[in-house]
């Protein structure tokens, strides 16, 4: 075997590429602790620091401080109204007069992640159709996934619903009958969808995301304080 | 006292320099980032090819995103998806996204193509974030950061070309580059600041220090992979699994820097992220992370691992 490896060959840099690199390289780790540190409750000067970086921040999508809402949300729950699967869906009436429900995610679809796509559309939408969510935002989703899907169905008018599918309380677990055992879903928002020369309008019906899960029955554990699988406060 | 102040701040500027300078301008064989790259290629590669079948749902005309509804949800970032609604277009554009992250993951002119698959991943991501999820920020960051190290010099089809004029028996001398060095050092720097925040963000809400945490997330019926939900009749199970949850959080930041600390971190990282993808059903967000995970492992042990130990080649990250 030859040998042309007695050492190795290193690509070291001198110290000028070092100082610039350094440079660079400090400025990059300030950007990621103000990202990092801004994702929950920021005070009014990190997010203006979040501000002065976020165009980076962004476009590299190094950050996950939500615009409009937490899109990735690495604290997987804090058992909010939102930290829940909701479900989307559109019934209306094509030409001849047969009535159509598609639904938001649809299920086994495969690869898994394309599931899981068609979910996060639909927990978006319930998560900004939130009662404390910015009103401006809560019909966008709503009314971009309505429109889509009368367009498509050639109807003109139609209903969009969102359902949260709540989670059942530990306590509940117990029951033989499965309606109780799990909490029925509830329609957190509703809205008519009317379209007119290709614009899509809502008519909204109500917004009335409930605190989830449903506590009605069974005991709570006398070892905590708070009933086991509720919303904490 | 002031000579003393100067000299002591001379000394700690001399050696947080030293320190700086070793952690990130060291070279370092650009084996693990050769490791690096195919994985994430591939997910990359999984995750935009998976998207090819909801394409035009998605993004074409009459899709259920249009760019301009939804741009008040997402701010103002770059994405050359939002310049395309045509079927045919969008199809085309996707294909050769595909194309692309292919001749990335498998080290073909790596130098260009990494940062073309940076930008076919990232305009995916940004054309509509509300269709993503916790994968997608660490593919971003491992993508970003194999632009700069020399990803390419090894596991790759670059590397396979180079050495095709070495004569027969000829083996191409041991290589140590900065750059592979800075690569390493941010993506392991990244996903500790990553893990941190997800910890913390933990303990701003009380579910997590309540036990609750796990049950939530074994109760939601439509993401979970296995239902667990029989441990309610187990709950000191749930509150311990919650815990220790985020108290690996909250210990991997800072352990996984030890030495010897670090293949144990490591071990409880693939027990911790294996269960919760399980629980959560976001198996790429595991995967992601342990692919992130692997710039904790030295090139020699990749090397050894892969069968082309150099057992004279120095210590590096």
């Amino acid at each position: 075997m030859a040998s042309d490896q007695s050492r190795p060959a290193a690509h070291g840099w001198g110290s000028e590429a070092r100082s610039l690199a350094s440079l660079l390289l400090f400025a990059h780790l300030c950007a990621l602790v103000i990202a990092v540190t801004t994702y929950t409750r920021p005070s009014n000067f990190q997010q203006k620091l979040h501000d002065v970086f976020a165009p980076y921040l962004r476009n590299l999508h190094f950050t996950a401080y939500p615009t409009s809402y937490p899109f990735a949300r690495y604290y997987l729950t804090h058992a909010l109204p939102i930290d829940i699967d909701f479900t989307c869906e559109v019934t209306y009436q094509d030409k001849d007069g047969q009535t159509h429900t598609e639904v938001v995610p649809r299920p086994e679809l495969r690869p898994l992640v394309r599931e899981r796509r068609y979910q996060a559309l639909a927990n978006a939408a319930g998560a900004l159709a939130d009662a404390e969510s910015n009103e401006d935002y809560s019909g966008i989703l709503p009314r971009a996934i309505a429109g889509s899907i009368l367009k498509r169905g050639g109807a003109t008018q139609g209903t969009v619903r969102l359902q949260a599918n709540y989670i059942p309380p530990m306590e509940l677990m117990d029951e033989t009958d499965p309606s109780k055992r799990v909490p029925p879903p509830g329609t957190t928002y509703e809205a008519q969808v009317f379209i007119s020369g290709g614009n899509v309008e809502l008519l909204k019906k109500s917004t009335t995301l409930e605190v989830a899960p449903v506590e009605t029955q069974g005991a709570p554990r006398k070892t905590t304080p708070a009933p086991r699988g509720t919303r904490q406060p | 006292m002031t000579r003393a102040l100067r000299d002591y701040f001379a000394r700690l500027m001399a050696a947080f320099g030293e320190g700086w300078n070793r952690f990130w301008f060291t070279p370092s064989d650009p084996a693990t980032l050769g490791v690096i790259r195919i994985l994430t290629g591939l997910m990359a590669l999984y995750l935009h090819g998976s998207l090819l079948p909801d394409l035009v749902t998605f993004f074409g005309a009459g899709g259920l995103l249009p760019p301009g509804d939804i741009a008040p949800l997402e701010g103002s970032t770059f994405s050359y998806l939002n310049y395309i609604q045509a079927r045919s277009e969008l199809i085309t554009v996707h294909v050769l996204g595909l194309a692309v992250l292919a001749l990335f993951t498998s080290g073909f002119w790596t130098r260009v193509t990494s940062i073309l698959a940076l930008v076919v991943f990232l305009s995916d991501v940004q054309r509509a974030p509300m269709i993503t999820g916790r994968t997608e920020p660490i593919v971003a960051m491992l993508l970003a950061y194999l632009c700069i190290g020399p990803s390419g010099r090894c596991y790759s089809l670059d590397r396979l070309l180079a050495d095709r004029h070495l004569k027969p028996g000829q083996e191409r001398a041991p290589e140590l580059w900065t750059s592979a060095s800075i690569a390493t050092r941010l993506i392991q720097v990244h996903l500790v600041l990553w893990i941190a925040m997800m910890g913390f963000s933990k303990l701003t809400g009380d579910t997590w220090w309540s036990g609750l945490g796990m049950w939530w997330l074994i109760a939601r019926r439509e993401s979970r992979l296995v239902d667990l939900s029989w441990l309610y009749r187990h709950p000191d199970v749930i509150d311990l699994w919650t815990h220790a949850i985020v108290l690996f959080e909250l210990a991997f930041p800072i352990l996984v820097w030890n030495r010897l600390a670090r293949p144990l971190l490591l071990g409880i990282a693939a027990f911790v992220w294996t269960s919760l993808a399980l629980v959560t059903g976001d198996i790429t967000f595991a995967l992601a992370l342990g692919t992130a995970a692997m710039a904790f492992i030295s090139p020699d042990t990749v090397l050894a691992l892969s069968g082309r130990f150099w057992s004279s080649a120095p210590q590096t990250a």
